[in-house]
């Protein structure tokens, strides 16, 4: 037992510690500092922030969360890239109760630079509605996606979501059919960088 | 919109504690911000000698103290919570193990940032096991 104590406390004795910096987008804001045994093994590593730990605004910033992901490290520093945003789940069923409609509707949308992301909208109504204004809904949704995050690039894209850009874009579309409480982006995910959709293209 | 001067908190060593709590013991987990380091880990039933005890307050209690004494020799500073239940189609509230283990890392001098839930729901799920009639004891 007392042998595989001072064999642990070697192993951490070994890690170097790294800060971790958020991607451009965010301006590459340190969002934590992190332990490590070999750079290799660290590549991949998920952090999960609260978007006010990062722009440190106002505290309703607490409900979104947001995901990066390791993809390089230099000299004591790592870098990540834009991974996931969500609601936090106390949040989510803060928004959702009886008597309103829940519109879920998900689909892949690629930017200007090529990479994939997977959205889910979430729109909350002020009473309950038919299923020919659901569909309507979902389209103008869809459409308005369509139309604006092709022209986006990454940086664009991922400032869009996380300041609640694309959502009120559709907001003012979906105000001229009925009356809605809430819309929003439940959770972006990404499916594909830029360069495994280059090389997915080729193959 | 962002925050021009980027805060150097280096000397913050943040960390993850998870812990998940059932109604048979609560183990308790502390690693990195990524979750992919371990940084100590502990369990009800390592500090008591009867099963019915493992998920005991008492027993949690002792499970954090442990974990926190060796986190602090790493120089660990302060810790966002976990919390987890069973889930799926088992229990959806922590056990009684849970405040427990809770109160004593924020007894232990870390600063608490958030305290989530991270029980997994499903959003449909599994038949739970015990058959149409029931467990028959």
């Amino acid at each position: 037992m007392a042998r595989r104590k001072t064999k642990i406390k070697d192993k951490w004795r070994d890690k170097k510690w790294i800060t971790v910096l958020a991607p451009t987008s965010f301006n590459s804001f340190p969002i934590s500092y992190i332990p490590i045994t070999s750079e290799e093994h660290a590549i991949g590593r998920v952090i999960e922030v609260t978007l006010f730990d990062i722009v440190k605004g106002d505290p309703s910033q607490h409900q979104y969360k947001l995901a990066f992901q390791i993809n390089k490290i230099e000299d004591g520093t790592a870098k990540t890239i834009f991974k996931r945003y969500e609601y936090a789940k106390e949040y989510l069923r803060s928004l959702v109760r009886r008597g309103s409609t829940k519109i879920n509707f998900i689909c892949d949308c690629k930017t200007k630079d090529g990479s994939v992301f997977s959205i889910k909208i979430i729109i909350l109504t002020q009473k309950q509605i038919n299923s020919s204004r659901m569909h309507t809904l979902r389209l103008i949704a869809k459409d308005v996606m369509d139309k604006t995050i092709p022209n986006m690039t990454l940086d664009q894209f991922v400032q869009a979501t996380a300041f609640g850009k694309i959502n009120s874009d559709i907001m003012a579309a979906a105000k001229k059919i009925i009356r809605i409480r809430h819309i929003g982006l439940e959770k972006v995910k990404l499916i594909r960088t830029a360069e495994a959709e280059i090389t997915l293209l080729k193959a | 919109m962002l925050s021009e001067e980027p805060e150097k908190n280096t000397n913050e060593k943040w960390g993850i504690a998870h812990i998940y709590s059932s109604y048979n013991n609560t183990i308790v987990h502390l690693t990195d911000l990524t979750g992919a380091e371990t940084v100590s880990i502990s369990s009800g039933g390592m500090h008591v000698n009867a099963d019915r005890y493992e998920s005991s307050p008492y027993a949690a209690m002792k499970a954090s103290t442990a974990v926190v004494e060796v986190a602090k020799t790493k120089g660990f500073t302060a810790f966002h919570i976990r919390v987890r239940a069973v889930g799926g189609v088992g229990s959806r509230v922590p056990g009684p193990g849970a405040q427990a283990a809770i109160r004593a890392i924020a007894r232990g001098g870390f600063k608490i940032g958030r305290i989530d839930d991270v029980t997994p729901i499903p959003h449909d799920t599994t038949r739970k096991k015990g058959g149409k009639r029931g467990r028959r004891v």
